[in-house]
C-alpha cells in the first residue's frame, strides 16, 4: 500500500514527531507507515487521514497484489 | 507526550530500576545472609523474589499500555522467532562436545559422585533456565533488529 504522508507532511510543514503526537503513536510508527514498510490498521489509517483533514483514499493508495 | 504517558513512562522506569537493583542488593548481601537462620533466609529470598516479580509485572503492564500497533507487531515478530532461534541454539549447543563436557563437570561438581534427586532437579532447572534465558536474549536481539530495520528512513 502506497501513501502520500511524506508529501502531505511537507505541505503542512509537519515533522514525523508532530504527526505522531497528533495521531497518538510513536514516531517510528509514522516513519514505517510513511516508508511503506508497515501497513497500518484501519483505525490508524483513518486517524492519519483525519489528522490531514482528508479522506482515507486521498492519503493511502492501494497497490494491486503481486501475482 | 501527554501527562498520562509521562506518568506511565516514569512508573515503568521506576519499576525496571527496582527489578534490576533488587537482585544486585540481594547478591551483594549474600555474605551477611549466609550467617542468618534458615527462616530469615527463606523470608528475605521470598520477599526479594516477590518484589522483582511485582516490579517486572508493573513494568510490563505499563509498557503494554504505551505500545502502539507498530510496537506490538515488532514484539510479536521478536517473540515468534526469538523463541524458535533460542530453543534451536540451545539444542545445537548440546551437540558440542565441549558443552557436554562442561555439563558433566557441573554434574560432578554438585553431586560429589552419585546423581541424587536434588542434583537432578538443579541440573534440570539449570537446563530449563538456560533455554529460557537464551530465548529471551534472541527475542531481544531480533526485536532490536526488527525495530532498526522497520524504523529506517528511506
Amino acid at each position: 500500500m502506497k501513501n502520500r504522508i511524506r508529501v502531505l507532511r511537507a505541505e503542512r510543514g509537519w515533522s514525523q514527531a508532530e504527526l505522531a503526537n497528533t495521531v497518538g503513536v510513536s514516531r517510528n510508527s509514522i516513519n514505517s507507515v510513511e516508508n511503506g514498510r508497515f501497513d497500518p490498521s484501519l483505525p490508524l489509517a483513518f486517524d492519519i487521514a483525519d489528522a490531514f483533514g482528508l479522506r482515507i483514499e486521498e492519503v493511502f493508495i492501494r497497490t494491486p497484489p503481486e501475482t | 507526550m501527554s501527562k498520562k504517558q509521562d506518568g506511565q513512562t516514569k512508573t515503568r522506569k521506576t519499576a525496571l530500576a527496582v527489578a534490576g537493583v533488587t537482585p544486585l542488593v540481594f547478591i551483594g548481601n549474600l555474605w551477611w545472609l549466609k550467617d542468618q537462620p534458615d527462616p530469615v533466609v527463606y523470608a528475605l529470598t521470598g520477599l526479594a523474589a516477590a518484589v522483582v516479580l511485582i516490579a517486572t509485572l508493573l513494568a510490563a503492564v505499563q509498557g503494554d499500555r504505551q505500545s502502539g500497533e507498530w510496537e506490538r507487531a515488532g514484539d510479536r515478530f521478536a517473540h515468534q522467532w526469538g523463541a524458535l532461534a533460542g530453543g534451536s541454539f540451545v539444542a545445537l549447543l548440546l551437540a558440542v562436545p565441549a558443552v557436554q563436557d562442561a555439563i558433566l563437570s557441573l554434574a560432578t561438581l554438585v553431586s560429589a559422585g552419585e546423581i541424587d534427586r536434588a542434583t537432578a532437579m538443579i541440573l534440570f532447572t539449570a537446563g530449563l533456565g538456560s533455554v529460557i534465558i537464551t530465548q529471551m536474549i534472541f527475542t531481544v536481539i531480533i526485536g532490536a533488529v526488527w525495530r532498526r530495520k522497520m524504523g529506517q528512513t528511506i
